[in-house]
């Protein structure tokens, strides 16, 4: 057989094997962006005929208050990204050091990621709010409450620390304590003898021999604030108080099933497509670079 | 010998058959009270069973589905263009936006059409209004209200005979409440503010609400301001229980007035949150009740903001059993059904026939006087699906966080009135 004929039956089974594959992508991930970039040009009640508005979403879109409120507020949050990078980090490496009982604060640590963004979001709101266990202890205790749920900025600031800092911290530490395993030990043995510090072999030679994986990390990070973050806030605070916890995506689910504009919604949900597809590309640009 | 079993085997397949359609005929029924284990559903389940002896053969799928996401899965079966055969609906801006889905209800109704206020007819038409086309058979009228709880007040030494009506006697009614220890206002989250903006507003557009949705400047108004910095006044001062604006309306903050925790409740008038559901438990005696704080300046009294129909049964078009959910929403609005979900859920009907001079509850006549002397229709039912929500968000951002002034918040409301 030559080279050209078995290059050519590996492809034609490399095709059959994939194809499945294939076809799942293009039902559910293919076929869905296309027909939502679509629905953005029309004006459509989500049953019934569409109709052809050309650009009339995007411009109702640019002059729409929310719309800008929700690009802030996601902004705002994606803030909380380097803020989760560097605890996350700090905590793999304290526990790469292996404090006395690490395994113990590993496990505790990895406890959110066993709860689903629900049930941290619906327990969150209980505990938090100006009737619930923290602040009646506050305020038995010290005369004062705080207005986690009702206040803008400590709504905003704890669905940053919690669902961006605290929630994937568990997932970090054993992802980043993973990458470290693979740093040559001689480095720190080195580092350790020419008297380093913490802080330097942290910084000199942690960060950057994993320098991947924190990469990925990041990236990761911004997709989740801006596609997977809406199960929490619609659990946590709805968007609100007023619209201090109204991202781009917690809009797009209120445009399409509480304002029953499902092609307005589209065209939001366009937008986001494009930002994470920036992200995508970023991703796969920095996966090039570390290959080469 | 053979045609004889066969004749034989024939009407016995015949007979099994006709038995076996005659078992599966299910009629599927959506609503968003089912679910749930209070006076509301278990109303349903009693009508649904009977319903089901009158009808030999007929099951009742009926579906309690979740409050807050009704409207999705009413969404997601219209994309689908399959679901169930009879839905519940607020005949508001969440039902015109499925009414091309809904069968036309008036020829088939024009038996039972009679019996009902005919203003609920026409809110629950599309469009709503007189010549429309009905969509859904009323099931309830609904409104606001001020619940208050006589053994508080009297601890509070307020007269419980005497409903703080005036702007100086409701903030004189909170603040003996407060100095008692007593919260003056037991609230819920986004609701208590909501409705009790709509009942104000009932006391500056009376029954006018044409005016109101017509106006270029409904919510920008003195008055329409004035009501707003009320409500701002009692949530600074503390009347209006803060700590509550983060708990639940439905079912916490309810739970919370029924179990004797504060003085007054901003409620509703059917099936929940309402005049049965207070009795029940503070006693039929120690619930009093009044439509409305008479502001000052306020061109009138004592409205009772109010809904002609709270919710009503729907059919889809695309049921294939049009003639059986005709019956069904016909025995749940009219007759049995309507004075048994009246009596047992506190339900208002619309339905003219239902007699509720037997229902012993003192404060029943209280409230159906208002409705019939004062009726102030609710603005709210003729705005679009998404203007509560759009309502509730500007809430939070004038009464609860400050981010806004009583101008912007005016302003912001006029504009999402007008854009809903």
């Amino acid at each position: 057989m030559t080279k050209a004929k078995t290059l050519r039956r590996f492809s034609t089974e490399g095709w059959f094997f994939i194809a499945p594959l294939l076809l799942l992508l293009a039902v559910f991930i293919l076929y869905p962006v296309v027909m939502n970039i679509y629905y953005g040009f029309t004006a459509w009640k989500g049953f019934g005929q569409e109709k052809w508005i050309g650009l009339g979403n995007y411009t109702k879109m640019v002059s729409d208050a929310k719309f800008w409120t929700s690009i802030g507020n996601t902004a705002i949050l994606l803030l909380f990204i380097p803020i989760s990078t560097l605890v996350t980090l700090g905590v793999a490496a304290m526990l790469r050091e292996g404090l006395p009982g690490w395994t113990v604060f590993r496990s505790l640590l990895y406890v959110p990621n066993l709860l689903g963004v629900v049930v941290i979001g619906t327990a969150f709101n209980l505990i938090l709010r100006d009737s619930g266990p923290i602040n009646t202890f506050l305020m038995s205790a010290f005369g004062f409450s705080v207005p986690w749920l009702t206040s803008p900025v400590y709504s905003l600031l704890g669905t940053g620390l919690i669902s961006i800092v605290w929630s994937p911290l568990g997932f970090g530490i054993i992802y980043f304590l993973a990458a470290m395993s693979s740093i040559e030990p001689s480095l720190y043995e080195s580092a350790a003898i020419d008297g380093a510090g913490p802080w330097t072999i942290f910084r000199h030679i942690t960060v950057p021999s994993i320098r991947f994986s924190v990469e990925f990390w990041v990236v990761m990070s911004f997709i989740n604030v801006f596609a997977r973050m809406f199960g929490f806030i619609y659990v946590f605070s709805r968007g609100g108080p007023g619209f201090s916890t109204f991202t781009l995506e917690y809009g797009i689910y209120e445009l399409a099933f509480n304002k029953f504009d499902p092609s307005y919604s589209s065209a939001w949900s366009t937008v986001l497509f494009i930002f994470c597809a920036f992200i995508s590309v970023a991703q796969i640009r920095l996966m090039k670079r570390n290959e080469a | 010998m053979k045609k004889v079993v066969f004749a034989a085997l024939a009407v016995f397949l015949a007979m099994v058959s006709s038995t076996l359609s005659a078992q599966s005929t299910t009629l599927t029924v959506w609503d968003f009270k089912f679910g749930g284990k209070d006076a509301a559903a278990l109303v349903l389940k009693d009508l649904d069973t009977l319903f089901e002896a009158a009808h030999p053969g007929v099951k009742i799928n009926h579906v309690g589905q979740p409050g807050d996401t009704y409207y999705q899965l009413i969404q997601g079966a219209a994309t689908a263009n399959t679901g169930p055969d009879v839905a519940m609906f607020h005949p508001d801006g969440r039902m015109q936006q499925f009414a091309s889905l809904l069968y036309t209800l008036d020829k088939d109704t024009a038996d039972v059409k009679s019996q009902f206020v005919p203003s609920s007819l026409i809110a629950t038409s599309s469009p709503a209004k007189a010549g429309g086309a009905l969509k859904l058979l009323p099931f309830s009228m609904q409104g606001f209200g001020i619940y208050y709880n006589k053994d508080l007040f009297k601890k509070a030494g307020l007269d419980p005979s005497k409903a703080p009506k005036s702007e100086a006697e409701f903030l004189a009614a909170c603040a003996k409440l407060k100095a008692a220890g007593v919260v003056p206002i037991v609230t819920g989250k986004d609701y208590t503010i909501d409705f009790f903006l709509r009942i104000l507003v009932a006391n500056i557009v009376g029954p006018g609400y044409e005016s109101m949705i017509t106006s270029d400047a409904v919510f920008a108004t003195p008055e329409f301001k004035k009501a707003a910095t009320f409500v701002k006044t009692l949530v600074d001062k503390g009347y209006i229980e803060k700590a509550g604006l983060t708990r639940p309306y439905f079912m916490d903050a309810i739970d919370s007035f029924a179990a004797g925790s504060g003085g007054m409740y901003i409620g509703l008038l059917s099936d929940v949150a309402n005049w049965k559901r207070f009795s029940d438990t503070l006693g039929i005696a120690k619930v009093g009740y009044f439509p409305n704080v008479n502001l000052e300046g306020s061109k009138f009294k004592d409205q009772q903001s109010a809904q002609p129909a709270g919710i009503g049964w729907g059919i889809f078009s695309w049921t294939k059993q049009t003639k059986l959910a005709l019956e069904y929403i016909k025995f749940v609005s009219t007759g049995t059904g309507a004075a048994r979900s009246a009596a047992a859920a506190g339900t208002i009907s619309p339905n003219m026939m239902i007699d509720t001079s037997k229902i012993p509850y003192p404060v029943l006549p209280t409230i159906i006087g208002y409705m019939k002397a004062n009726f102030s229709e609710d603005f709210l039912q003729f705005g679009q699906a998404n203007l509560e929500n759009d309502m509730i968000r500007l809430d939070d951002q004038y009464f609860l966080t400050g981010q806004i002034t009583v101008d912007q918040f005016v302003s912001e409301l006029q504009k999402s009135f007008h854009s809903n």
